[in-house]
């Protein structure tokens, strides 16, 4: 029966069960006021007023969805589903190479701690240019659907050119991660 | 591109010429990389503007590489989060209002700040807290606003912070009437919905100056313990029957824990740059002075604040 | 001071400025130099397939903030630029639309009917000349309707409007962003309803930072530009990057050589003028609107121009679809018009209407100083008001590209036909590399950046499932704001909880609000 549902039956469905967990479980727990409180003996609206009109449009939204469906409308399918497994993937081990590539070689190679290398060159290049590398080359590969030595290229001059572009110039501009460390 | 080319061999020269003073003067305390200087108001407003402007004089005057950089919101608790955490080694400052860490810590005792967690280091200009409305209401005085509010005008205050919605409550049970009390983000708002229509009076802190000059602005009170130096003749807040006022101050803080030679560097260097080149200018414009109030006098002045924030807001409960 | 002063002032900003460089002892301010590149950013930018000019605009600003600062000596070289970007783009989209068979920008998209097939019979020099006459046209029409119509609107909604009717006109724009945008109702307003609820996240009136779970690192709310880029861009680029995985990357179309009428006669521009002019009204009326775009703009001029031209057109010409000159002029006028006239509402109003105008309004939030809304248009009794005079600084930036436009722009249009060589599969990865190192320049914090992805897979999902993400834009951006006003407007009528229908003009908003969401529920598929 349900495998019946066109993905809109589905997509209203599921903006309505968020819309409601949103009104009576989120905003009641991490909100101090109510919809409405009263302050200097005047009446003003509450901080959950805001968020619980916001959660009812998408509680109407969601009715709508559901109950006029686009019967052509497109749908989130397996491959989208895999696709965001493997986008997050490359996503994350590039953003990881890019945090801690830098103290990691910088603990092998010198005492000083990285922390006070991250404004110097070359130190302060390695985490981004490793990260940048490595997401843009993987991306390329899998929109080619084939690994090249090429697209290495491709990723380390576009992250070198980025990196230069704001660190050379700018004083006070941080390259990731170097604002975190 | 040229500009910056320039500016940036400027700085370097600037920084190589002050690393040598430094080095030939001895031991002058100087701080560990950049200094990030937190800002608790939003970019473009005149507390914004002075601050960068502070630090473009600070950089000039001891070569220290400063990073403005805006935490808003929570009538400055954000940028007392942020600082809180931050080393206490001076390479992390920010600008507030005394406000934030008097009357704004005491009623957010979750948030948990409070003096104790900071070093104050110097304040730099004072409020010009005035009650102000558009010239052409035809108020000519406080009196006249209370006179058109009993004969039953509702009127509209605007306020920018908790504390100051308190004081414009108990201004109006002081006075017989009961202002709609209407709460913006900022003191430019104020001014812009006092004069768009959208509000009758509101308080502003030093923003209504040109206004007020031009006459379109009107200065009906003075929101502090003093006169306003712009309208010397506007009853102060006490004069109309409240106990409490709105003085206040920009205030550097540190995180607390500062060592001492750094605390007196980074005070002096700021105070200086508050009476020099184009911050000066701006402070003397927006504020009507500097006032650079520090070491012993700040911190009693902060925990005052704070300690006293709990009886104006019984008294306006 | 009068208006004319203040006109004025604002055109001389543009001039005076800080010294970029100098000619034969003339200064070249740097707000001329950045108009100029962001023209030229634009129509490159415009020419690629897979880059549009939001995408560039909102790459560009953080790295434009980190160049000019907030002060207000920044407002005219960062908006200038912007400005340029978005005039350029619309032109730099038909470009490979004409020669290579891909719209450059979605709003092209109508251009490649006509485009290509004149192209192929080899008339492309002809093609893009239409295309760069109408552009152009459309473009300053709609940018002289703005200087006209803009202050007088705010002049008029300041005198008619108070805090319940402000409340009222923000419900009554999202109510018709949502409705009109995407192809249906209830996902408009899904999409609304994420991006209110994604404005309330850390804002609010008491100390607590609602709707956080406490975590430090949202006390000040998502960062406008994690949400923004991440729906906007990076949504964009895992759904393009996708297709390609899924499709194969296309291979370009190359086209024939010139042939003999490869000219646009003063004849031609005779026969095409009154399809410019009624597509540029098009262009500028929809562009008035909020939520409408550049694309619905084209779509309404080409089919206009398609039964107009069916009616009267020779029986040797060719028809719409098949090379017909008059369709690219149809298109080109009708989406070009458009970006005069989207400012309206944004400096009237302070209501973005685009995608484009988003980024528009975005700068000035950044920069400071400016306040869009109706105070823009104030006069004071004695003195200057700084805002006008820089809202004038903006107009001139804008005739100033159009001036650009008329006497290089067809230059640079067939120079750029080389961009769409570049291939998209290397472009995409590249530009969102780009786009997270903006954020992380602008956050310093990489927790921005995983925030950004999440909303990319935000953006990404809705794409997938028919939704448009504009709807959420918009309403992040105006979501503080209207909750705002309605505490104020609250306040100020003395706690009446019916403000929105005791005021008459507050209940007729929201009565359209209401219409405009039943009308279109009506004509929704089902």
């Amino acid at each position: 029966m349900f495998s019946r549902l066109t993905g809109d039956k589905w997509l209203g469905l599921l903006a309505i069960a968020a819309a409601l967990l949103f009104i009576f479980v989120w905003v009641p727990l991490d909100t101090e006021t109510g919809l409405i409180e009263k302050v200097r003996r005047q009446v003003r609206l509450g901080d959950s007023l805001g968020p619980v009109l916001a959660g009812g449009v998408i509680l109407i939204g969601g009715i709508f969805t559901f109950a006029r469906p686009n019967a052509d409308a497109a749908t989130l399918t397996r491959h989208n589903l895999r696709w965001m497994v493997v986008l997050l993937s490359i996503i994350t081990i590039s953003l990881v190479l890019m945090r801690f590539a830098g103290p990691l070689v910088t603990s092998v190679l010198t005492e000083t701690p990285y922390r006070a290398l991250r404004s110097t060159p070359p130190w302060n290049y390695i985490g981004y240019l490793t990260g940048g590398t490595f997401l843009i080359a993987a991306l390329i590969s899998v929109a080619r659907g084939k690994i090249t030595l090429s697209v290495m290229l491709v990723g380390i001059v576009a992250s070198l050119v980025f990196a230069l572009l704001y660190d050379l110039p700018f004083d006070d501009l941080q390259l990731p991660p170097n604002g975190d460390v | 591109m040229k500009t910056f080319l320039k500016a940036a061999s400027a700085a370097l020269l600037l920084t190589a010429a002050t690393t040598t003073a430094t080095l030939a003067d001895g031991h002058a305390w100087k701080p560990e990389g950049p200094i990030k200087m937190i800002i608790a108001f939003a970019a473009g407003g005149s507390a914004d503007t002075s601050g960068r402007l502070i630090a473009d004089e600070m950089t000039t005057a001891t070569g220290w590489d400063i990073i403005p950089e805006q935490v808003t919101g929570k009538g400055g608790i954000n940028a007392l989060l942020a600082l809180k955490d931050a080393p206490a080694d001076g390479t992390t400052i920010a600008l507030v209002v005394t406000e934030s860490l008097g009357y704004n810590s005491a009623a957010s005792k979750e948030a948990g700040v409070s003096p104790a967690d900071f070093t104050g280091l110097t304040t730099t200009a004072g409020f010009q807290m005035g009650v102000v409305a558009k010239a052409d209401t035809g108020w000519a005085s406080f009196d006249d606003m209370i006179t058109a509010a009993k004969g039953g005008k509702d009127i509209r205050f605007g306020v920018m912070s908790p504390k100051l919605a308190d004081l414009a409550y108990l201004l109006g049970e002081a006075n017989g009437v009961e202002f709609n009390i209407i709460s913006v983000k900022g003191g430019k708002a104020v001014m812009n919905g006092v004069t768009a229509g959208d509000m009758d009076v509101g308080f502003m802190a030093g923003v209504q100056g040109k206004g007020v000059a031009a006459g379109d602005l009107v200065n009906l009170a003075s929101g502090m313990s003093t006169a306003l130096k712009q309208t010397p003749d506007a009853p102060k807040i006490a004069d109309l029957g409240v106990a409490y006022n709105a003085d206040g101050y920009y205030v550097f803080v540190a995180p607390a824990g500062l060592p001492d030679d750094a605390r007196a560097a980074l005070s002096e260097a700021i105070a200086s740059a508050t009476g020099t080149g184009k911050a000066g200018g701006m402070i003397t414009k927006a504020f009507g002075g500097a006032t650079n109030i520090m070491g012993a006098d700040l911190d009693a002045l902060l925990q005052a604040e704070y300690n006293n924030a709990g009886a104006l807001m019984q008294a306006a409960q | 001071m009068t208006v004319w002063d203040h006109a004025l002032l604002g055109v001389a900003s543009i001039f005076s400025g800080p010294e970029a460089f100098s000619v034969l002892g003339i200064s070249i301010s740097i707000t001329l130099v950045m108009i100029a590149l962001g023209f030229l950013m634009g129509i490159t930018v415009g020419a690629t397939p897979g880059l549009a000019g939001p995408m560039a605009m909102a790459i560009a600003l953080p790295i434009l903030i980190s160049i000019f600062g907030y002060s207000q000596d920044a407002f005219l070289p960062v908006m200038g630029f912007l400005i340029g970007i978005m005039k350029g783009a619309t032109l730099g989209g038909a470009v490979p639309a004409i020669l290579f068979n891909i719209p450059g920008t979605p709003d092209a998209y109508m251009t490649t009917f006509d485009g290509y097939p004149m192209a192929q019979k080899g008339q492309a020099k002809k093609a893009l000349k239409v295309a760069h006459l109408s552009s152009v046209s459309g473009d300053t029409f709609s940018d002289i309707v703005l200087v006209l119509c803009a202050p007088f609107l705010a002049v008029l909604v300041e005198s008619y409007i108070d805090l319940p009717e402000k409340t009222g006109l923000l419900i009554l724009s999202l109510a018709f962003i949502a409705a009109v945008i995407g192809d249906s109702v209830g996902k408009g307003l899904i999409s609304m309803g994420l991006g209110l609820m994604a404005a309330m996240v850390a804002t609010g009136e008491d100390f607590y930072p609602r709707l956080t779970f406490g975590m430090p690192e949202l006390a000040q709310g998502f960062p406008v530009a994690t949400a923004i880029l991440g729906v906007l861009i990076l949504g964009e680029v895992f759904k393009s990057i996708e297709d390609m995985v899924r499709s194969g990357i296309r291979p370009r179309d190359t086209i024939k050589s010139t042939v003999d009428g490869d000219t646009l006669t003063f004849k031609d521009v005779k026969r095409l003028a009154p399809y410019i002019a009624r597509s540029s009204l098009i262009g500028t009326i929809i562009g008035a609107l909020p939520g409408i775009g550049s694309t619905l703009a084209a779509t309404l001029g080409y089919t206009y121009a398609r039964n107009r031209y069916a009616s009267v057109k020779a029986q040797d010409d060719p028809a719409f679809g098949e090379g017909a000159p008059e369709g690219i002029a149809a298109t080109e006028a009708a989406n070009s018009a458009v970006s005069g006239a989207n400012l309206i509402p944004v400096l009237s109003l302070g209501i973005p209407g685009n995608a484009a105008a988003v980024f528009l309004i975005l700068g000035m939030e950044s920069i400071g100083g400016f306040n869009p809304g109706p105070s823009v248009f104030r006069l004071p009794s004695d003195g200057i008001n700084p805002e006008l005079v820089m809202a004038f600084g903006l107009f001139a930036a804008m005739f100033l590209t159009n001036g650009l436009n008329w006497t290089i722009g067809g230059v640079l249009m067939r120079a750029v036909g080389v961009m769409a060589r570049v291939s998209t599969e290397v472009l995409l990865p590249v530009v969102l590399l780009l786009t997270l190192t903006a954020i992380y320049v602008q956050e310093t914090s990489m927790a921005a950046i995983w925030i950004a992805v999440g909303f990319g897979i935000l953006g990404y999902i809705m794409r997938r499932v028919g939704m448009s993400p504009l709807p959420f834009v918009i309403a992040f951006i105006l979501g503080g704001n209207l909750e705002q006003t309605a505490r104020q407007a609250f306040a100020a009528t003395g706690g009446d909880p019916f403000f929105l229908f005791t005021h008459p003009i507050a209940a007729l908003f929201m009565l359209m609000s209401l219409a405009v969401i039943v009308f279109n529920l009506r004509k929704s598929p089902s």
